[in-house]
């Protein structure tokens, strides 16, 4: 249990972007920190002794400054708590100090529980009878969102949804569900793996395996991988267990019926809508996800390929590292030519100081959507300047929905926009491309990221679907855990990847998603589905400008209604599998062009002998 | 005396589960399982919702139907629990079954709810029925109890999604313990390897002081993790006490434990006061037979000189004949149960790596009597140990005997007084057989120590958790904060004589009740003056009589009888004490200082060193 001493290890070595949280906070231990912990809880209190008990008896219009009171609050709250975790990011050594506020935080979330649930004790004739009134009126969207729930609210004796219970449920989380993650975050942060020259921690050491480019050298840093894995996984075995266990209890009090739909309803997806994604996903994985892997097993030269070779840059292949400037630039002219309005955001969020290159793809609103932060992985890589794209169309996203004053962006749309933005700099860096080798290579990342946002979280929620099941029945030992994965995988990857490799059933251990994000593959599977079929709609359009404005006026409609306005722009029936298949029948088409490109390649260059090992 | 034969071999015996099931995955422990599936669904669908509406005569029917449930599912879990003591790595395959058990008990616990919601006057007028008087303390005690300010609603969520939760924060830290490693040159030590070579008296104390600094660093390895344990389990309690209603963190534990708070309170009062008397005195003492005016921790459970090589081990046969004849002497029909223990194999005393050490005796339901682990390794005072489980066995079959299902629902602090009484009674016996005068101090003085340990030292665990569980209110505590109230306790225990190190510091994290049982070790500076108290009261009788003698211990063995059917006040009335005077806890100092005055004469009473004849080995 060696700790991980390296401290922000990816951005120790050149010259990448820090984030300036001081636009927060002047710093981690500021008096204004602590006032603000202070505020926060004073605000807690007395939002508890103004309304709790009485938002029944509330008429229209103190309803609505109720909730507008709580919105505050809950703004707040929020703005401390993405400060708190972004600093963690800047520093690991602060994960401590980071629990401290975040317990303070929920502390004071903690008294307002009361306010969603009275909420949903009201009367639905009654409700309705009062959302006559503008004033509350105005609140429709949030107040929707609370009903949502209303079905699923734990009960006291009389069938009402009661507070205390809530209340009590709520605060359990902090020993439950958060305290599961939090061992989670604990066991790979201090577990090091040596890759190569250097150790990296063992929840961001994936990553760094993949960049490797010498094949021999991969595979080693890939063994060392597996063995760090494996030393934790009595460990990390528990808290996936324990994690499922919760869920399953949680379900049941609670009413949901499959697993996924308790994570469904905040997003706004429909059970037969997330159903039609993933039968759209899996269906596109022949044709799509095991073509691809045979390609590129074929191009490694071997029937089979070993899972460390996945995701890994083909052998011989000369990355010219995009510098943190480069990128930027880069970026902020794809978004350019699609709309001055989106370049002109992307400017704003890319040039200011609010993104930190040594995290994980992560966005933060940070208190307010105008603002967003971003963490995101930024080794110098196509894929990392693709992935830029994805993060900055977020914050584009973000910043429209704050100009028009709506909430926050539904996590779907959010998905759609990720994919809308690696498609621009995706056909950037083609358009740019200085020949057909560097084409196909660009292709190659470009495919390989959108299958990732996919089809591949598809397979990550079949393994949480088959763990489910299975851990209703017993507890799921590691070894049980590492062949769900191990299928889950071989489905995505086909037969061209060979998992039959010991090390490929501990890898389960290592996504993240499914501790931090579970069953996220509908909204994200919506987000890559309908991204490229918007762009692919936008490619073909006469009028490109016209269209691109259309696109962005569209997407930063917030609210309940904006999938739905969207999607029947583009004629999509979200309970229709097929329809959903338009936007993998564009990515398709992607893929037979790398084909026709690397045809193209390979004709015109001798063929090199092969340069693949073999397993 | 009794005339009954008693002889065991010195190998110490492992338990036959046979007797109880083939396996864990024999058909008769699935019949089982499902019978009490069986039993429990034909249980709801009968009277669930209905319990309030219920004559006095089908409310007993359906008490005792419930009786029957539990005391099937007391089997069935005892022998998983059994099972997971055996092999600490059991857990996975036997986890499920035992959450199956208790999500099955749960839909039992309607009865309890249901009895919680019947008005007083109604039940009163109940109870005056003659078929509910076997029942009434039960029911009495049901609906008095601790969690009863929380709603039902929220009751109802903790039970069914609290229990397998805290099990598994649990499991991290058996995980960790059973991971565990010392690095030394020698290689990696377990924890309970590492334990014994601190205890290496033939080692040097500088060698001892490097391992224990060793043990330290270990230790600190885990610091995430096991503060993680604490926290949350910390954290986990501290929810349920606010919800239940009560403001001093340990009160929810001792009210569930069915024990008075206020008694604890008293305790920790008293108690604080008497270190200077006990354990700062037994220290300095120790100290001084060294030469020094101030003793390494390293050293503390270190013998003086003069009886270090006095036999520090106590062969298997002869520990348990201590204990045999020390029951029977007191009464032969306590000293027949412990020999029942041995002959229908309901004892393990064997050691090995995958044996969860920590010793216990279980209550296995109506149909079979207790079971009893212990780990005989020989190092440690083990007569001692086995002396206190057999008491919590022979306390549990004679509860067994009078057929006690929920009346054997001891309250912990009531339940460790026969443990305790019997380790008294067998250190008693061993003093008497023993001539030789070396090896009767370094008995006295292992039996001292024992008492410090499980006096006034549990008392300062017991003041540590009250502590830490009062700040982790005020939010998480650091591996390093948590230490430094633990070392705050610690010093106030073992007083000015006492140098602590690093091993001291972190040793907090080892000891398994703070998560598996928070505040239980209040039990044991209760028990230990409550015992006292007894055995003081017993002594006072025999030197009036043998009948006054014969008395005292009849009045007792009534008192292990009793289970839980008479309430802790009457208990207490009726052996004589009373833990609410200050005067009960000065007792119970007294009697301990009475050993130390006896160990302090026998400076004078053992020859000087330079004429002692080197014992032959």
């Amino acid at each position: 249990m060696a700790k991980g001493s390296q401290k922000r290890a990816s951005t120790a070595e050149a010259d990448l972007p820090r984030w300036d949280l001081s636009g927060l906070f002047p710093s981690p231990d500021s008096a204004e920190l602590k006032q603000a912990l202070i505020s926060l809880t004073a605000a807690a209190h007395k939002f508890q002794s103004s309304h709790a008990g009485k938002v029944a008896g509330h008429d229209p219009k103190s309803l609505a400054l109720a909730i507008e009171e709580f919105l505050v609050f809950e703004t707040e709250a929020n703005r401390i708590r993405s400060y708190v975790r972004m600093s963690e990011i800047s520093d690991p050594a602060r994960s401590f100090w980071a629990e401290e506020i975040e317990e303070k935080i929920y502390a004071a979330e903690s008294c307002t529980v009361f306010f969603k649930t009275e909420i949903n004790a009201i009367a639905e004739t009654s409700l309705i009878e009062q959302m006559g009134d503008p004033a509350l009126s105005r609140h429709a969207g949030f107040l929707a969102a609370v009903r949502a729930m209303r079905p699923h609210a734990l009960k006291d004796d009389s069938g009402l949804p009661s507070p205390v219970t809530e209340t009590y449920a709520f605060e359990k989380l902090g020993t439950g569900e958060s305290a599961w993650r939090r061992l989670y975050d604990i066991t790979l942060r201090e577990a090091s793996v040596n890759v190569g020259r250097k150790f990296w921690p063992l929840g961001s050491a994936e990553k760094a395996v993949d960049r490797i480019a010498d094949p021999d050298r991969r595979r080693l840093a890939w063994d060392n991988l597996v063995a760090a894995a494996e030393g934790e996984e009595k460990t990390l075995s528990l808290v996936f267990n324990s994690l499922v266990n919760l869920s399953a209890a949680n379900n049941r009090l609670r009413g949901f019926k499959a697993p996924e739909d308790v994570f469904l309803l905040p997003r706004r997806i429909a059970p037969e809508t997330a159903a039609a994604l993933m039968e759209a996903a899996s269906d596109y994985n022949s044709r799509l996800s095991h073509r691809y892997f045979a390609w590129k097993a074929k191009k490694a030269g071997v029937v089979r390929m070993h899972p460390a070779d996945c995701h890994a840059p083909l052998s011989g292949t000369k990355w010219e590292k995009i510098t943190w400037p480069q990128a930027q630039k880069f970026v902020i002219d794809a978004f350019k030519n699609f709309s001055p309005k989106a370049g002109e955001l992307a400017e704003r969020f890319l040039t200011s100081s609010r993104i930190d290159a040594g995290g994980a793809g992560q966005i933060f609103d940070a208190g307010s959507t105008d603002q967003p932060y971003a963490a995101l992985d930024f080794a110098g890589e196509t894929k990392d300047v693709l992935s830029l794209g994805g993060v900055t169309a977020q914050a584009v996203h973000m910043m429209l929905a704050a100009e028009n004053a709506q909430i926050s962006p539904s996590r779907t749309l959010l998905e759609t926009s990720a994919t809308l933005g690696k498609m621009l700099v995706f056909d950037a860096f083609v358009t740019g491309a200085r020949n057909a080798a560097a084409e196909r290579d660009i292709f190659m990342a470009g495919i390989e990221i959108l299958l990732e946002s996919s089809l591949s979280s598809a397979a990550q929620m079949n393994f949480e679907k088959n763990f489910y099941r299975l851990c209703e029945k017993d507890e799921v030992s590691p070894a049980d855990i590492g062949a769900l994965w191990k299928k889950s995988q071989a489905e995505y990857c086909g037969p061209s990847v060979s998992f039959e490799t010991a090390g490929a059933s501990k890898l389960w251990m290592l996504q993240q998603g499914v501790i931090h994000d579970p069953f996220s593959a509908p909204a994200r599977i919506f987000g890559a589905s309908l991204g490229m079929e918007i762009y692919d709609t936008y490619t073909n359009a006469d009028d490109k400008t016209a269209f691109a404005e259309k696109c962005l006026s569209a997407l930063s409609v917030g609210g309940s209604g904006a999938e739905a306005q969207i999607l029947s722009a583009f004629s999509i029936r979200p309970a229709e599998e097929n329809d959903w298949k338009r936007g993998f029948r564009a990515l398709r088409r992607r893929l037979e062009h790398l084909f026709t490109l690397d045809d193209k390649v390979q004709n015109a260059v001798p063929v090199p002998a092969a340069q693949g090992r073999k397993l | 005396m009794t005339k009954a034969k008693f002889s065991v071999s010195n190998r110490p015996p492992r338990w036959d589960l046979s007797q109880l099931y083939p396996g864990i995955d024999s058909a008769e422990f699935d019949t089982d399982l499902s019978s009490l599936e069986e039993m429990i669904v034909t249980f709801a669908k009968k009277y669930k919702g209905k319990i309030t509406k219920l004559t006095a005569e089908d409310m007993a029917a359906a008490i005792a139907t419930y009786e029957k449930i539990d005391s099937l599912a007391d089997r069935l879990k005892g022998y998983v629990a059994l099972l997971e003591n055996e092999n600490v790595n059991m857990t996975m395959k036997t986890q499920r079954r035992r959450s199956r058990i208790c999500d099955l008990e749960e839909e039992k616990s309607f009865l309890v709810t249901e009895l919680h919601n019947i008005e007083e006057k109604e039940m009163l007028a109940k109870m005056s029925s003659p078929a509910l008087a076997r029942y009434a303390s039960w029911i009495a005690r049901t609906r008095d109890d601790y969690d009863r300010k929380m709603p039902v609603t929220v009751r109802s969520l903790r039970d069914s999604y609290d229990t397998r939760n805290s099990e598994a924060v649990q499991r991290v830290y058996n995980d960790v313990m059973a991971d565990f490693r010392v690095k030394t040159p020698e290689g990696d030590k377990t924890f309970s390897e590492a334990e014994s070579a601190i205890a290496d008296w033939s080692l040097p104390l500088q060698a001892r002081k490097k391992m224990r600094q060793d043990f330290a660093v270990a230790l600190k390895q885990y610091a995430s993790r096991l503060s993680f344990v604490f926290n949350t389990s910390a954290l986990d309690r501290n929810i349920d006490t606010r919800y239940a209603g009560f403001d001093r963190v340990e009160s929810e534990h001792v009210s569930a434990a069915r024990f008075d708070p206020a008694i604890t309170a008293q305790m920790v009062k008293s108690m604080r006061k008497l270190y200077a008397r006990t354990s700062h005195r037994f220290f300095s003492w120790l100290a001084k037979s060294q030469g020094k005016e101030k003793i390494h921790i390293a050293d503390l459970h270190k013998a003086p000189q003069d009886i270090r090589d006095k036999d520090p081990t106590i062969s298997f046969a002869r520990a348990s004949d201590t204990v045999f004849r020390a029951a029977s002497g007191f009464s032969p029909k306590m000293g027949k149960l412990v020999q029942a223990i041995f002959e229908e194999k309901r004892i393990d005393a064997s050691s090995s790596a995958k044996k969860n050490s920590a010793p216990f005796a279980r209550q296995m339901g109506a149909s079979s009597g207790s079971f009893v682990s212990v780990t005989f390794s020989g190092v440690t005072s083990p007569m001692g140990t086995l002396a206190h489980e057999l008491g919590h066995g022979v306390h549990m079959d004679m509860m067994h005997k009078q057929g006690l299902q929920l009346e054997s629902e001891v309250s912990n602090h009531i339940s460790e007084i026969p443990s305790i009484f019997m380790e008294l009674l067998t250190s008693n016996t061993f003093l008497e057989d023993e001539k030789n005068p070396l090896r009767k101090k370094k008995f006295m003085f292992d039996t001292v120590q024992d008492m410090i340990d499980t006096g006034m030292q549990q008392l300062s665990y017991f003041d540590f958790e009250i502590r830490m569980h009062k700040e982790r209110k005020s939010g998480p505590l650091s591996f390093e904060k948590i230490s430094d109230i633990w070392m705050e306790t610690q010093r106030e225990y073992y007083g000015p004589a006492v140098v602590m190190d690093d091993h001291q510091r972190y040793y907090w994290t080892a000891i398994e009740h703070f998560v598996t049982m928070p505040f239980y070790v209040s039990t044991y500076p209760f028990a230990l003056a409550a015992a006292g108290n007894l055995l003081q009261q017993h002594q006072d009788a025999q030197s009036v009589s043998k009948e006054a003698a014969t008395a005292v211990a009849e009045r007792y063995l009534e008192f292990l009888k009793t289970g839980a059917a008479r309430s802790t006040h009457d208990t207490f009335r009726m052996l004589g004490i009373d833990p609410y005077s200050p005067e009960f806890w000065e007792k119970g100092a007294s009697f301990i200082e009475g050993y130390i005055d006896r160990l302090e004469k026998m400076d004078d009473k053992v020859p000087s060193r330079t004429s002692q004849r080197r014992p032959g080995k």
